[in-house]
């Protein structure tokens, strides 16, 4: 499996790679409190909101979205040359750290 | 005089009232999570290196009982899969399980309830999926869950210590747990970070426990140790052995009287790291990523540590860890 990054996701991009890999519910384990995932997870992940527990879609905290091999299996088809060349793998965009990480790469 | 024992099902008796959930002993604690409690499973099985399979393996259901390691792994047929619960791959849970798209597989014994389901797609030989963690929740009853949606950086569950499961974060994937976890500046109201975890390898300036970026604990470069990073920069630097499960206590105050200890070690004095308030917490990283297995994390304003905490770890652990 190779993961890869489509930069600057936007939400028609997110939108998509939902479609092509459908949200999936987590499943509770051991005792404890565990976090609430209502029973229209589905709607709510489709309409944008964050719900936790459930795998899907969701851009990172550089707007960055990870996706695998399926997905990239899909968005390389013709038609979808847009998005595909947004596509890049992780060691390029691992290179744009913020700088505020400078002092410890620095020290 | 005779003495006898009582034991209590569930409970641990003379630490303070422990009942195997850290959060009895940090009433006042501002997060607390525990790898064995409050587990949600990621609902898609991570492949493992290696796997050129185009199928995929959805995790369904409910685990009434504490989370096992689930691995699922092809033969040579690719159509037939050993399901394994011991984290190692050596004893299969289940063996010669028909594996075809879109028909589930229940699983038995220590993960009944669950379910795998292939989806349509071609299955290689000899490929493999492990159990990610989706979510863990805040046991303090602060609401704090971490959470990850994306199936790539989920941590794996792993077999643990003592028949309690951990969390792998691991720097090459780039895994991590975010929570909305808020925190106090240090400088402020004093706060602590309790923690059990084993470095498994060093990283650089991998994050382990932090806002993000700094106000926590990091990895060093170069030298396997740990040490305080906040906006003052990186403080003193305690070693941790790689492997070796271990407890640890650091205090953020903004003052020279912080610390560090790792294991059975000697506190090192560290600060003054600065004093910013989190407004939200990460375990694994963002920037940079740590390879650690996860097993507990507290934050607790130091007005309510106890360090009898540090007992009930060595107790709940069977001893592997050192406190």
């Amino acid at each position: 499996m190779t993961i890869k990054r489509i930069k600057a996701a936007s939400k028609a991009d997110v939108d998509l790679v939902n479609s092509i890999a459908p949200p999936v519910r987590g499943a509770h384990a051991g005792s404890g409190i565990h976090v609430d995932i209502p029973a229209d997870w589905a709607a709510r992940i489709a309409s944008g909101e964050d719900v936790p527990g459930c795998t899907y879609a969701k851009p990172q905290a550089d707007g960055s979205l990870l996706i695998d091999d399926l997905v990239q299996a899909e968005l390389v088809k013709p038609g979808r040359e847009a998005i595909w060349a947004k596509v890049v793998d992780i060691a390029a965009a691992a290179q744009q750290l913020p700088a505020v990480d400078e002092q410890v790469r620095a020290k | 005089m005779l003495n006898i024992g009582i034991t209590i099902p569930g409970r641990v008796s003379g630490l303070g009232g422990f009942n195997g959930n850290f959060a009895s002993l940090f009433p006042t604690a501002y997060q607390v999570v525990q790898s064995d409690r409050g587990l949600t499973y990621g609902g898609t099985m991570l492949p493992t290196a290696g796997n050129t399979s185009t199928a995929t393996m959805a995790l369904s259901g409910t685990l009434a009982t504490r989370p096992v390691p689930i691995w699922i792994v092809l033969d040579v047929s690719g159509t037939i899969a050993d399901i394994y619960y011991d984290g190692l791959g050596v004893t299969p849970a289940m063996s010669g399980v028909s594996v075809l798209g879109g028909i589930p597989i229940a699983l038995t014994g220590a993960a009944s309830g669950l379910t795998i389901t292939p989806s349509a797609g071609t299955l290689v030989s000899n490929n493999s999926w492990k159990a990610t963690c989706s979510a863990l929740a805040d046991q303090s009853g602060n609401g704090f869950h971490y959470t990850q949606a994306t199936a790539a950086s989920q941590p794996v569950v792993t077999l643990g210590l003592n028949g309690k499961p951990g969390l792998q974060f691991t720097e090459g994937r780039g895994t991590f747990l975010t929570s909305a976890c808020t925190l106090p500046a240090p400088g402020t109201t004093p706060w602590m970070i309790c923690a059990v975890f084993t470095m498994v390898a060093n990283s650089s300036f991998g994050r382990i426990f932090t806002d993000g970026n700094f106000m926590g604990l990091i990895a060093n470069n170069g030298t396997t140790s740990v040490l305080q990073y906040g906006p003052n920069g990186l403080q003193a630097s305690a070693a941790i052995t790689l492997g070796t499960p271990v407890a640890v206590d650091t205090q953020f105050s903004n003052s020279a009287s912080d610390f560090l200890k790792v294991g059975a070690s000697a506190p090192v004095t560290c600060g003054p790291a600065g004093s910013a308030a989190s407004a939200g917490r990460m375990i694994g990283g963002n920037l940079a990523f740590a390879t650690v297995d996860l097993y507990a994390l507290i934050y607790v304003p130091v007005s309510g540590y106890t360090a009898a905490w540090r007992a009930a770890v060595a107790n709940y652990y069977g001893g592997a860890v050192s406190v």
